[in-house]
């Protein structure tokens, strides 16, 4: 990525001036991919990261204590090339999926995006979607599909968006990902009753 | 030849002197140079003791409320490698079978000297990890051939007369695919169904002749084949209804929710010679919060406490870390749910740690999350789940229990114990320290107690000062 493409951009943030991203442009933003907290909560967290437009995010996921059996965690974009889900990435950019992240040479398994459209992506975990493991990353400005209300490709036939994947979306307004560089994964808002589903 | 007098003749005469005396008097292609075991009159020949996983020893005349409290050591056997147990052993007359670590073991069960050991080649890298290798399946004994799974998720037939393996296969071998087999065998009517555990379970039902797989079960179809998970790991061992030809299995908790997560942490009926689905009950749909079936199914029939004429209930039950569940064994539908413990992923009847007998569910169930910790026995009406009996213990405990003549048989964790309470009222008739936590399950055979020491889940491999062994518990220690 060249400096006039950041120049560009600061320039186009305007105020934004002030709030220099942190993300410098050799290392990428880091998303810790969890398994679970007590609560049995997946996740990405930060759940909303703000990179420059042509920034990388790297997907982290660390086994515990070298043993682990296979979670099928996946980083795959909002789009119909994936599962038939809605379009919530800019409409140039590419699909991306990471897969299965199952195979770990070192313990630790990664996946790398580099950004190359401005805009609003949103991703899922092809396993996980149902119990809100997803996660947003603005870069530059937002914009584009995922700006859309969760859920608004359903009237095409496009795979329902779950409620809880849309709780975690909802909690992570795009201007509030350009101001604050992350949001946090709101973990309180998907808490589950325990145990899930017992009828006394 | 009869049962009892080979018997007393070995326990009278030294083993070899024995088979060298009998050589010439029985066939010598049956006996050779190691026999099959003769039978004896109250053998426990597998995991659960029978096809129904009751852990309930009918056949044990010997051992009883009065006698427990002469109980003394008569002898201990060391594991080769040093290994902890979490096997149940399996006693037929005169021998015992095991295993722990990278061994499966044959010792005399009137001297714990060792017939034979088997390596199941689980060693090396396998060895520095707790919960892939080692052995905790316990040995299914069937007509002179025994069947157990390992860590490695093998499972291997030997001949129970010199330990000489018969067949071996691999159910999974994918190394990413973190499978294990804790789960032991049952054998019934030419077949051998086993579960295990990892990124993604099955059941698999073998033809007990050659090893080959007859039919397969992955448990959570919800999620796809080629993200190669799901969950639904399989700890315990399964039950057989010969009525139905039906098999029950239970489960672990889902690992991937794309969707309701069928069959995981469900009790599932299938029939055993097609692996046709008969029914499944799901005690926690999607389940994050790792509430697995950790207790084996158990089949009995329950009696109305009423006595009325006719009132039985076919009945499948099994505890999972929030409850215990009994249902109707031929439609899935509960008859009563009982919970000792709050839910978590600690608590509960860990490890297969239930028995039925008497018209009655014995448990043990844990609660970690209590201040302080509670661990407690109890024993429920079978036929409405009420408490008869309910007591606490000093300590929490992860050991499967046992039941016989009116006595119930249980480990401690911490402190290290095995205790034997009244089955009618739960009052303590005797106890003894261990080594080291108790893991492997009781096993009451032909008027003898055996048991074990293993380790709590922190042990990481790491040497003790002490040595993991099968103890051998009789009256006056004879």
């Amino acid at each position: 990525m060249g400096r006039l493409s950041r120049r560009e951009l600061l320039a186009a943030a305007g105020a934004g001036v002030l709030a220099l991203p942190r993300v410098g442009l050799a290392q990428a933003a880091v998303v810790r991919v969890g398994l679970a907290y007590p609560r049995g909560q997946y996740f990405f967290d930060p759940a909303g990261v703000w990179i420059p437009h042509g920034g990388t995010v790297r997907w982290e996921f660390a086994f515990s204590g070298g043993v682990g059996a296979l979670m099928g965690v996946s980083v795959t974009a909002f789009h119909p090339a994936n599962e038939n889900h809605e379009l919530r990435i800019p409409a140039a950019a590419k699909p991306f999926d990471s897969g299965p992240m199952n195979k770990a040479a070192s313990g630790f398994i990664r996946f790398e995006h580099v950004f190359d459209e401005e805009g609003t992506y949103d991703y899922f975990s092809l396993t996980h979607e149902s119990i809100g493991m997803v996660g947003r990353v603005v870069v530059g400005r937002p914009g584009g599909p995922g700006e859309q209300p969760p859920g608004y490709g359903a009237r095409d036939g496009r795979a329902p968006m779950f409620p809880a994947s849309a709780v975690i979306l909802n909690a992570c307004p795009s201007q509030q990902i350009v101001e604050k560089k992350t949001i946090p994964y709101p973990r309180d808002l998907v808490v589950r009753p325990y145990p899930y589903g017992e009828t006394r | 030849m009869t049962h009892v007098s080979r018997r007393s003749f070995l326990e009278t005469g030294g083993r070899a002197a024995a088979i060298g005396a009998l050589a010439g008097v029985w066939r010598p292609s049956v006996v050779g140079a190691a026999a099959v075991p003769a039978a004896g009159a109250a053998d426990w020949t597998r995991f659960g003791y029978d096809l129904h996983n009751t852990r309930f020893n009918r056949n044990e005349k010997t051992l009883g409320p009065r006698e427990v409290a002469r109980l003394k050591p008569k002898w201990t056997f060391d594991t080769i490698d040093g290994w902890p147990i979490q096997s149940t052993p399996t006693v037929i007359g005169d021998t015992l079978f095991f295993g722990a670590g990278g061994h499966y073991y044959s010792l005399d069960s009137a001297s714990g000297r060792m017939n034979w050991s088997f390596d199941t080649g689980i060693g090396g890298e396998w060895l520095a990890n707790w919960l892939l290798p080692g052995t905790r399946s316990s040995a299914h004994y069937h007509e002179g051939r025994i069947y157990f799974g390992t860590g490695l998720c093998n499972v291997h037939c030997l001949d129970a007369a010199n330990g000489r393996e018969i067949w071996k296969t691999a159910i999974e071998s994918r190394k990413e695919m973190m499978a294990s087999m804790m789960f032991s065998p049952v054998v019934y009517n030419g077949n051998v169904v086993v579960g295990y555990s990892g990124s993604m379970a099955e059941i698999v039902c073998m033809h007990a002749e050659t090893g080959a797989v007859r039919w397969r079960f992955r448990v959570v179809k919800d999620v796809p084949e080629k993200y190669q998970t799901g969950g639904a790991s399989m700890w315990t061992s399964a039950a057989i209804d010969e009525q139905q030809n039906a098999v029950f299995n239970v489960t672990g908790n889902a690992k991937a929710f794309s969707g309701p997560t069928l069959y995981a942490n469900s009790l599932i009926a299938h029939d055993i010679d097609t692996g046709e689905l008969l029914w499944a009950y799901q005690a926690h749909p999607q389940d994050i919060h790792d509430l697995d079936f950790c207790a084996h199914p158990m089949v009995f029939d329950a009696v109305s406490p009423q006595r009325s004429r006719g009132d039985v209930r076919r009945c499948v039950g099994a505890g999972n870390k929030a409850n215990f569940v009994c249902l109707n064994r031929h439609t899935g539908e509960m008859f009563w749910k009982a919970s000792l413990n709050a839910p978590s992923a600690n608590s509960g009847p860990l490890i297969c740690a239930t028995a039925v007998a008497y018209n009655r569910v014995y448990i043990q169930t844990a609660n970690p999350t209590s201040r302080p910790t509670l661990g407690l026995s109890a024993a429920l009406n079978a036929y409405t789940g009420d408490v008869e009996w309910l007591t606490a213990n000093e300590g929490l405990q992860a050991s499967p229990i046992a039941v016989a003549n009116g006595v119930m048989y249980q480990g401690l964790v911490n402190p290290a114990k095995i205790q034997a309470l009244d089955a009618e009222t739960g009052q303590q008739l005797w106890e003894y320290d261990m080594r080291s936590a108790v893991r492997g399950g009781m096993t009451i055979a032909n008027g003898a107690l055996y048991a074990s020491n293993g380790e709590g889940g922190g042990w990481q491999g790491q040497k003790t000062p002490y040595p993991h062994s099968i103890h051998c518990f009789t009256v006056d220690g004879k």
